[in-house]
């Protein structure tokens, strides 16, 4: 079981702003890995993006999950994970990594900050701590604040899209990504073979 | 082997990468107890952190049936002591001069060609307290696992092939075991080397007794021939053979098993494990209920 990334955003009206992000890349190949990081930030923003404040929910893409949470402050967290990892696990981690994050950087700073403005440095060590997460956490198994219940499952990525909107126009409009990326994502599309990465 | 570990990281469920492990123990470790042993504790880490990885258990099940097949061997050896026999084989069935299975002549013909089987041998007593303590252990992880991660199917079917294992283990022990019961079962206690690493392993009641479920209301009060110490349950004051310290202790029953089920149920919040439990439910009483 594994987490890949892990980023705090902050949910503007029209787009999504990354304020943070912290990646364990180790089991993709040497050549996969800048894409696959472009394309985790690609996705933990739109997934912030299409989630409503005060929710939390997880977003399955092929052999991913993606578990976030937006809080009413708008601040959000995404973590991307395997699907042994358990997603009670994840939702404590993104709570934790939240609340520690609007405590030390100030809320003016989130709406305009970006990864190199921002002073916040426990991503790493979190995502490193959580790769077990029983050492990580007690698990403990009554969990009295978080209703599972409320958490929105989406199966594929598509379910967070307007009607009419294609991803292969939100991948070409993306700031996030490079081109090689969109290059990749195009061809394995037109192959239709399972992009790795997306 | 660390090839084999390297490939089953990179790539889920890999068949080839364990069954090359299987070969190489086969081939390169054949009956060695010692390797079964530490691959098996060594491994738990590994399927502790790739529960869905069905090859990954499927290599403990094989780890358990082959360090079984040993500990039995060595059992029925010890009371079969023909000059003739040496030590056979672990993989050969067929050619054995003795009629049938060494371990189905051991008690008819032992009796008749040698002296009674005496207070059983030190080798004989751990080999004999190991093999339900293994099961016991097995299960233990399976528990732990399945109530750390619902909802992963692989579990499931792992904690059904190892009650399966263990419930033949048990019919076919206790077949064999007949005679000799009551002399070596109590010496059981005795032997604190292979089980003082574990305080609360397989119950000194013997073993895997499902009568003595003192949840059920049967503790057994009175004497019994297999039982030390004359009590049914914990005597309190003997806490440092009897230290009990997660509730059931006892190797593995159809009744407590029936527990665990309901338990998980009891407390389980994803459909899926749900679904799991019932399934499970059904085929211990289909298949093993019988």
């Amino acid at each position: 079981m594994k987490l890949f990334s892990l980023s705090v955003l902050y949910k503007g009206t029209t787009k999504s702003n990354l304020l943070k992000a912290a990646y364990d890349l180790s089991s993709f190949s040497f050549f996969q890995k800048s894409s696959v990081q472009e394309f985790m930030t690609f996705t933990s923003d739109l997934i912030v993006q299409r989630s409503s404040i005060g929710s939390r929910a997880s977003v399955k893409e092929q052999e991913y999950l993606c578990h976030v949470y937006v809080r009413n402050d708008s601040l959000g967290a995404v973590v991307i994970a395997d699907g042994e990892y358990p997603s009670r696990v994840c939702f404590t981690l993104l709570d934790k990594v939240l609340e520690e994050f609007s405590r030390q950087v100030s809320s003016i700073d989130w709406p305009s900050g970006s990864p190199d403005t921002v002073h916040y440095t426990a991503l790493d060590s979190y995502l490193a701590k959580y790769q077990n997460p029983r050492e990580a956490d007690a698990m403990s198994k009554v969990q009295a604040e978080l209703d599972e219940t409320k958490i929105i499952l989406h199966n594929t990525m598509e379910s967070l899209l307007e009607r009419g909107e294609k991803l292969d126009d939100l991948v070409q409009k993306s700031e996030h990504l490079g081109n090689q990326s969109k290059a990749f994502y195009k061809t394995a599309r037109k192959q239709n073979s399972c992009c790795e990465v997306m | 082997m660390k090839v084999c570990t390297d490939a089953a990281s990179r790539y889920p469920s890999n068949y080839n990468a364990w069954s090359h492990r299987i070969w190489v123990l086969q081939n390169m470790a054949q009956g060695n107890l010692k390797v079964l042993h530490d691959e098996l504790s060594s491994m738990r880490e590994w399927v502790s952190m790739h529960v869905s990885d069905h090859s990954g258990f499927h290599y403990r099940q094989f780890l358990l049936k082959a360090l079984v097949r040993e500990l039995s061997q060595s059992m029925h050896h010890h009371h079969a002591p023909w000059p003739s026999l040496g030590s056979s084989s672990p993989r050969s069935p067929s050619p054995d001069p003795q009629p049938g299975h060494p371990p189905h002549q051991a008690n008819g013909e032992a009796t008749a060609a040698a002296p009674c089987p005496s207070p059983a041998t030190p080798e004989d007593q751990s080999s004999v307290a190991a093999v339900p303590q293994l099961f016991h252990q097995e299960m233990e992880l399976c528990t732990d696992l399945i109530q750390s991660f619902p909802g992963h199917e692989t579990l499931w079917c792992h904690r059904r092939h190892i009650f399966y294992l263990w419930h033949h283990w048990r019919r076919d022990h206790d077949h064999h075991e007949g005679q000799g019961r009551g002399s070596e079962f109590p010496q059981l206690n005795h032997t604190d080397d292979g089980l003082s690493r574990h305080p609360h392993t397989a119950s000194p009641r013997g073993v895997g007794l499902d009568r003595v479920e003192s949840r059920n209301g049967q503790a057994q009060e009175g004497q019994n021939a297999m039982e030390v110490d004359g009590v049914g349950v914990p005597d309190p004051r003997d806490t440092k053979r009897l230290k009990r310290g997660p509730p059931d202790p006892c190797p593995p029953a159809l009744p407590s098993e029936h527990g665990f089920v309901a338990s998980v149920l009891d407390g389980c919040r994803s459909p899926e494990q749900g679904c799991f439990a019932l399934a499970y439910r059904k085929w211990l009483d289909s298949v093993i209920g019988q």
